[in-house]
């Protein structure tokens, strides 16, 4: 899939239902793409400058479950239309 | 209809007062960005809401509202997830969840009311609840912190809480969409003029600003999708705010907050430097009502607001 808003889509519906909340990290990179170096590099000066302000740390980068986020993982296997 | 609220009562139960206003104990939705990446809104709440006298108990096992893009591609799952968020609050005893994102309470308020008008919404929610024992009764209202603010408070009550006004610090409002659009789900002011954020700027003693870009689009939602175009939409709103004498911006959605600070360096080759610094309201009200500036997070901010407010003597 090379459309961005159709994996932005896909990347936070994925993210909400492994943590139960929107992981701003894995969103930028699901988005944008993994391999699309030249993407990220565009977005990384605005990374850098917020993690050297300190509004994203390496804490932000691993974002643990809400609790019962089995609850929200039933809500989604109930619900969900499966994908190609 | 199980619903305690009639669907047309959704619209004026925004404000209505909530046994949770008289209890001054409501329960706290604070969103998923305001504990990543805006830290600092979430902070300056939680001590603003101490200095306020009033208790929010944080919802910690509720979930993302759906941030608009799970409303989009599946609204049912969005609708049940934000069930799922009322029957907790209703599980501690709870009328009242403030938000302090636009874009919860856009989106939250969106799904209560459709929970609250059909009974097939609501038992479909219900249904899926009861597998993990939960169950939504229709009985809560979601606010944004900004209307608690103006309705349970008051406006002459905040203002005599000011013990550090803002000494005529002229300050931009930034609605943005979701805390406004549409007043079918919303319906706490006008769309189209609203002035309650004018209205606490006033309060706490600095000037609002009236500018033709304050209820316009920050562009966040498109800024992994057309970043040139959400950093224009950025660049022209602040453009139109420091031409009218904007020293700084006030908004109520940490979306727009992330969009105006990060984005005004970008927007500047088209539409000038403007570097105006974005308040998450919590923040200056919170500043005005005696909290250290220190304790706020000023300088997580991407421009600091710190060199207007030492400009203005607000901060040594």
């Amino acid at each position: 899939m090379n459309e961005r808003g159709p994996r932005h889509a896909l990347t936070v519906n994925k993210t909400v239902k492994e943590t139960g909340m929107l992981d701003e990290t894995k969103l930028i990179v699901g988005t944008i793409g993994r391999f699309n170096i030249v993407g990220l590099l565009k977005v990384a000066p605005l990374g850098l400058r917020m993690g050297s302000k300190g509004k994203i740390g390496p804490a932000d980068l691993f974002l643990k479950p809400i609790p019962k986020v089995d609850e929200v993982r039933q809500i989604f296997d109930a619900l969900e239309v499966p994908t190609k | 209809m199980t619903a305690a609220l009639l669907p047309e009562r959704q619209v004026k139960d925004a404000h209505r007062h909530s046994k949770s206003a008289q209890m001054k104990k409501y329960g706290f939705f604070p969103g998923c960005v305001a504990k990543e990446s805006c830290k600092e809104l979430f902070n300056s709440t939680m001590l603003l809401a101490n200095k306020l006298g009033i208790e929010l108990i944080e919802l910690t096992a509720a979930s993302c509202c759906g941030a608009s893009v799970i409303n989009d591609t599946n609204r049912d799952i969005a609708r049940v997830l934000n069930a799922r968020t009322y029957a907790q609050a209703e599980a501690l005893g709870l009328d009242d969840v403030i938000t302090i994102c636009s874009t919860c309470t856009g989106h939250m308020r969106a799904a209560n009311k459709e929970l609250l008008e059909s009974e097939v919404h609501m038992t479909q929610a219900n249904s899926i609840l009861g597998k993990f024992g939960a169950k939504y009764n229709g009985g809560v209202m979601v606010r944004h912190l900004l209307w608690l603010l103006i309705d349970d408070i008051g406006l002459d009550n905040l203002k005599s809480m000011v013990v550090r006004p803002l000494n005529g610090l002229k300050v931009a409002p930034f609605y943005g969409c979701h805390i406004i659009r549409p007043e079918a789900v919303n319906g706490w002011e006008s769309a189209r003029n609203p002035h309650s954020l004018e209205d606490i700027i006033e309060a706490i003693g600095g000037e609002a600003i009236d500018y033709a870009g304050k209820t316009r689009c920050c562009g966040f939602h498109i800024q992994l999708e057309k970043d040139g175009t959400a950093a224009s939409m950025v660049g022209q709103n602040m453009r139109i705010a420091k031409d009218k004498g904007a020293e700084a911006v006030l908004t109520p959605c940490p979306l727009c907050h992330l969009a105006l600070d990060g984005y005004q360096q970008d927007a500047a080759a088209r539409w000038g430097r403007t570097d105006l610094p974005t308040f998450h309201l919590p923040q200056l009200v919170a500043y005005a009502l005696g909290i250290p500036a220190d304790k706020l997070g000023l300088n997580k901010h991407l421009i600091d607001p710190r060199r207007i407010m030492t400009e203005r003597e607000l901060i040594a």
